[in-house]
């Protein structure tokens, strides 16, 4: 693994490991030879809580931490509801950035985009690339690259049902 | 006392899970910090692989180590399936 991160390292700008879901032995080997790390949240309490487990394996289990160097992390927010966060049944941005204190790459919102571009095998980036949930990850990519894009939370274009529902929630 | 108001006002989940999460949180970042036990396990994956690879070849995901934490006693279980003996053996020195 070591080798061949070291050969893709010389012909690429960027090397993404995806890593697998949870905190298990996948997710160590992709994180171990990183410089910097995205971790990748849902507003829930079980996958907040891997990501603890995984902010604190980056620190400690790492080539880079052995070598006593600091890991850059980034959060990611994914599948997010502005809806239910508003009427208080999701785990708001706050909530989550408050309770794992590592800066926020970006904001991705809860888009049906995302399971059509799966179905299709394509990134939502490529087969909807006008989604909202396209629009948050290319901006999250772009501020990963250093450029400095304001974060705002997702909001869906509301039809009037929505308004009034969401009227009457409030 | 958020958790009661939080039943009898608006219903709302999200406080509830952030209660929840902090305390969850405290007590493992406590646990991780005298030793992770995931890391621990990596650790006697990484060398009873070592010792079995010395003497038979077996593949990765054929070794599983599991712990089982009890408060009277704590189980280790390693599971390790070997190919028939028929089959390749590490010709190794
Ligand atoms: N922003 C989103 N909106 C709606 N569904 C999503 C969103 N992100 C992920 N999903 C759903 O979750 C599935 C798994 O997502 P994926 O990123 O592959 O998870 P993993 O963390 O396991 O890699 C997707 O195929 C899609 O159906």
């Amino acid at each position: 693994m070591a080798k061949i991160i070291e050969q893709l390292r010389e012909k690429f700008d960027w090397v993404i490991c995806d890593s697998p879901a949870g905190i298990e032995r996948g997710a160590q080997m992709a994180m171990h030879h990183a410089d910097m790390a995205v971790i990748v949240t849902n507003p829930e309490v079980s996958s907040v809580r891997d990501s603890d487990r995984i902010i604190g394996m980056l620190d400690s289990t790492t080539e880079k931490a052995r070598a006593g160097e600091k890991m850059p992390k980034h959060l990611l927010l994914t599948r997010y509801d502005p809806q239910r966060a508003a009427s208080g049944d999701m785990l708001g941005t706050d909530d989550v950035l408050e309770i794992l204190s590592i800066p926020l790459l970006g904001i991705v919102p809860e888009s049906p985009d995302v399971l059509k571009a799966s179905n299709l095998g394509a990134p939502v980036t490529i087969a909807e690339p006008n989604s909202a949930a396209a629009g948050a990850y290319m901006e999250a990519a772009r501020r990963l690259m250093g450029e400095d894009i304001k974060i705002t939370i997702p909001t869906e274009r509301r039809g009037l049902l929505d308004w009034l529902f969401k009227w009457r929630a409030a | 006392m958020s958790f009661l108001s939080n039943l009898f006002n608006k219903r709302s989940s999200a406080p509830i899970a952030r209660d929840r999460l902090q305390i969850l949180l405290a007590h493992e970042r406590m646990s991780v910090d005298g030793g992770n036990q995931d890391d621990l396990l990596a650790k006697l994956h990484r060398e009873i692989m070592e010792v079995i690879k010395r003497h038979i070849s077996v593949d990765q995901d054929k070794v599983q180590i599991k712990m089982d934490r009890g408060a009277q006693c704590s189980v280790l279980e390693i599971d390790v399936e070997v190919p028939g003996l028929t089959d390749r053996v590490a010709k190794k020195d």
